[in-house]
């Protein structure tokens, strides 16, 4: 049995078992491209999935925004480390006393410090992005720009109109002429108007009751979001741009500017794990992973490279249970073909006074936590109530555990998100000031403690 | 009931045309005295073998200003505008290139094809609330061609410029205006404006010629209709939602019992209000009014970048065909289709008019060149007839550039009238208009009136 078929095997078990209809799996190494699709592009009408699908690959996006602003800082034209407030003047934010102290490397790098998840429609106009961001004094300052790492949408629409402003056209125009085009992405688009021209794969959600899979009818679209998550792109297109992060596109980016990004920036709240412009970098046994995850209203989607070794790893899928397909079949291929392996996380005894200051409800506008004790362990369950999604009602989870890996940080030891780190951030004093979750910052009591920062 | 044996040549017949004229695609419905038949023959997409289903959405084109025209129709029984009003009643401070035509075109000029504006106009004010608005400010830019309501020429724009009045009046966007007041209360639930809303759904690609002389398609990869053209022609709709749409125009105006329009609008649109139209015998509101043996048939076409479709209804026989095809040169196709249906299912055909001699003297009077912003025409005395050279753009295909028609023969039918006898055109009618002084002024090809050129 060859590795093609070995892989096949493995995504087909799996994609049984998750419910994903539809996968594109490709991998670029010294040897070439492989490409592996399966399944169908839309349950509805049964067509399969080819190399130039097209599929909604969420915040992949981003490594796509990161590159145009790093192509424009190296062509002269953006400074990184000068204030968002040359590019954007005028620009309002929740504290207005740090704006000046905001660059685009911080939007880049998720350390810009607002609330990072607001996501209102303003339509599919070329102003959509300009009157997004104009309504950004709504967004609270949660930390001094520079010093922690949130994930931030906002930030990278941000960096969207900077790119935006600095090109003197839209920011999908800017990624089209410096990017896409450049690297010969025909398959690569920003709207659905343009998208709707290629075989292109529909999203499918999984039924609360049995996990069977179901179209979600909702496509993404308000604009303004396209640099944190508007990109369509197809698994051929998605290892050319992996390619151009391997270094082989220096008619695109130089090596040195693409090394720029797989530089740590800054640690996360996660163990093993930086970030640099807009990639994660998660160190494991055997390489450093430099990676994006993606994920929209019926769609899953992740890129992982290990540039040492000239090695990139894509999947898309058209489901919502696709980030577990992914992370399954990214673990297997990087350990089948190169012996990488993730870290496995020791369990660190937790100290009982420390479940007890734990134990209470965090909050964020669209999620709440609760974490309780239960004996000398935590366990916690995630309660969503997103305005942005198709459910309007609450939608409580199930209990899980937490398992203690020390320094405040805990692993999900069951569910949907098993495996996820979390991790409480302490004031000076000691008590609790966030609990950090799926990249978020969650606030203890409620929403409104925020106290928000300002000086 | 189906007829099993007529279906049978039916089917035979389209895929004789398809192959005559290389249509990857075509959907067809039929209603019939209460009996529906739905047919889906050949490819949605050519380059992904995809096939063609009976719900297949495919671009209706200017099909949507019967639509347009119809939602019209909603707001003059609710007393907020009157056909004769003059536009500039209801957008004030508007005025048309001629200053004081603003005040001289009626409603009614906008949907009957008089109003002498100048209707090829597609700019791009992108996918915005205000693009319709955009687009109606440009208007004042455009030439007032010929004296209002005195000519018939095929005129986009004004439909566009109706559609914004409705925009205006009803305070909501015209899409949303269409869904809430047709769409939904016909149960057309898969007919849109918007690619975002289609994709999702089982959709067909475009297909045009490589070269007009040849036989070869390839993918549109231009999709959409600019937003502000979706008055004019911007809809995309299945084969089983039109027939709903058609039957809903032979009934009363109510639609399972609930009243959308009068039934005094829905006969007026109907009636003739114009005789000396191209493209048809006759035109009516929005409608074209053919007469086959007698029977009045209201229909219309559509044709944008890689779709051509029509849309033909008998009322008094309480029958209807609609054909959907993905093809640049489908309209060869559904015009011979829809003449054997009329013919194989209701006896009725359609008498050619006579040819008549014309001496070389006589033709070399209509001999020359002629022009308007999209295409320029030679013609030229041969074989008793004239030769005809055309060299045109379309504003929404893929390329901007030139296409050269093969050159067709015109045989004269009437005094200053003239038929398309070979090619994918052939049946076609061209005829000219004069000055005062009986000098020619206009030949009118394609619907569209063109300037003589002076040499």
């Amino acid at each position: 049995m060859d590795g093609e078929a070995n892989l096949r095997t493995v995504a087909v078990e799996a994609m049984d078992r998750l419910s994903v209809p539809g996968a594109a799996i490709g991998i670029r190494s010294p040897d070439g491209n492989e490409i592996t699709c399966l399944g169908v592009a839309a349950l509805d009408t049964g067509f399969i999935v080819r190399p130039d699908t097209l599929f909604q690959v969420g915040s992949v996006s981003k490594p796509f925004t990161a590159s145009l602003l790093v192509a424009m800082a190296g062509a002269g034209d953006v400074d990184l480390d000068a204030p968002v407030t040359e590019y954007v003047p005028g620009l309002r934010l929740g504290s207005q006393a740090v704006a000046n102290r905001i660059t685009t490397r911080h939007l880049l790098t998720h350390q810009a410090g607002f609330w990072g998840d607001w996501f209102d429609d303003f339509g599919l106009g070329d102003d959509a992005m300009e009157r997004f961001v104009a309504e950004y004094g709504r967004l609270p300052q949660m930390f001094e720009p520079g010093t922690m790492w949130a994930y931030n949408n906002c930030g990278y629409i941000l960096a969207g109109l900077v790119a935006a402003r600095v090109s003197g056209t839209t920011f999908d125009a800017a990624l089209k002429n410096t990017i896409l085009q450049p690297l010969g992405l025909e398959h690569t688009h920003l709207s659905a108007a343009e998208a709707i021209a290629y075989p292109v794969a529909v999203g499918h959600t999984n039924a609360a009751d049995d996990g069977s899979a179901r179209i979600a009818r909702q496509f993404l679209r308000p604009r303004a979001r396209n640099p944190a998550g508007g990109v369509l792109s197809s698994i051929e297109d998605i290892l050319t741009f992996a390619s151009l992060h391997l270094g082989k596109r220096q008619d695109v980016l130089s090596k040195q500017a693409v090394q720029s990004m797989h530089e740590p920036q800054v640690e996360t709240y996660e163990a093993n794990t930086h970030w640099g412009l807009g990639f994660k970098l998660e160190r494991r046994n055997g390489g450093v992973v430099v990676g994006h995850g993606g994920a929209t209203n019926g769609f899953r989607a992740d890129l992982s490279m290990v540039p040492d070794r000239e090695f990139a790893v894509a999947v898309l899928t058209n489901s919502d249970s696709g980030s577990q397909f992914a992370t399954e079949i990214v673990d297997w291929v990087l350990e089948q073909r190169l012996g990488i392996t993730p870290i496995e996380h020791p369990r660190v005894t937790l100290a009982s006074s420390d479940a007890a200051l734990f134990e209470g409800v965090y909050a964020h506008p669209y999620a709440s936590i609760e974490i309780r004790q239960n004996g000398d362990e935590l366990c916690g369950r995630i309660t969503t109530f997103s305005p942005y999604s198709e459910v309007s009602e609450p939608q409580t989870g199930k209990w899980f555990g937490l398992e203690h890996v020390g320094d405040d940080r805990f692993l999900i030891s069951a569910g949907e998100h098993k495996g996820a780190q979390t991790k409480f951030w302490r004031n000076d004093d000691g008590s609790v000031r966030y609990l950090q979750a799926g990249g978020r910052l969650y606030v203890p009591g409620s929403w409104d403690n925020l106290e928000g920062y300002s000086s | 009931m189906t007829d099993k044996p007529r279906s049978d040549e039916l089917d035979a017949f389209v895929r004789g045309s398809m192959e005559r004229w290389t249509v990857p695609g075509i959907a067809l419905g039929i209603w019939n005295g209460g009996a529906q038949e739905l047919h889906a023959y050949g490819l949605a997409n050519f380059e992904t073998g995809y096939e063609m289903a009976e719900d297949t959405i495919m671009q209706i084109g200017s099909i949507s200003k019967i639509f347009t025209t119809t939602l019209l129709m909603t707001l003059v029984d609710e007393g907020l505008l009157a056909l004769d009003d003059p536009i500039s009643k209801h957008l004030p401070g508007f005025r048309l290139s001629k200053d004081g035509t603003q005040d001289i075109v009626k409603i009614q000029n906008l949907v009957t094809h008089t109003s002498g504006v100048y209707g090829d106009h597609f700019d791009d004010f992108g996918w915005g609330d205000n693009a319709l608005g955009d687009y109606v400010a440009s208007m004042s830019d455009l030439r007032q061609v010929y004296e209002t309501g005195t000519i018939w020429s095929y005129t986009n724009s004004a439909f566009n410029l109706a559609g914004y009045i409705i925009e205006k009046k009803l305070e909501m966007p015209f899409e949303q205006a269409m869904r809430e007041r047709i769409f939904e209360p016909l149960g057309m639930e898969r007919s849109f404006y918007f690619p975002h809303e289609a994709i999702t759904y089982r959709v067909s690609v475009g297909h045009t010629l490589v070269d007009p002389a040849g036989d070869e398609h390839e993918v549109a990869r231009r999709w959409p209709i600019p937003r502000a053209s979706g008055p004019a022609g911007s809809i995309s709709s299945t084969a089983g939602d039109m027939l709903r749409f058609a039957r809903f125009h032979m009934g009363d105006g109510t639609w399972e019992g609930k009243r959308i329009l009068s039934e005094d609008s829905i006969k007026l649109m109907q009636e003739v209000h114009v005789e000396n139209s191209a493209m048809a015998d006759a035109w009516g509101l929005g409608w074209q009014i053919n007469f086959y043996d007698n029977v009045k048939v209201i229909g219309h076409g559509g044709s944008t970048n890689g779709f051509q479709a029509h849309l033909d209804v008998a009322p008094e026989k309480d029958f209807a065909l609609v054909v959907l095809t993905n093809s640049g040169r489908g309209a060869a196709s559904y015009r011979e289709i829809t003449d054997w249906v009329l013919e194989t299912y209701l006896g009725l055909s359609k008498p050619e008019i006579p040819a008549i001699e014309m001496t070389d003297d006589q033709l070399s009077e209509f001999a020359g060149k002629y022009s308007q912003p999209l295409a320029d025409v030679t013609l030229s005395v041969e074989n008793d007839g004239l030769k005809m050279e055309t060299v045109s753009k379309s504003a929404l295909a893929d390329t901007d550039e030139d296409k050269t028609s093969p050159p067709v023969h015109l045989e004269p039918i009437g005094d200053d009238r003239f038929r398309v006898t070979e090619g994918a055109a052939a049946g076609y009618h061209v005829d000219f208009f004069r000055n005062d002084d009986d000098s020619i002024r206009f030949v009118r090809v394609g619907g569209r009136v063109s300037d003589r050129v002076n040499s």
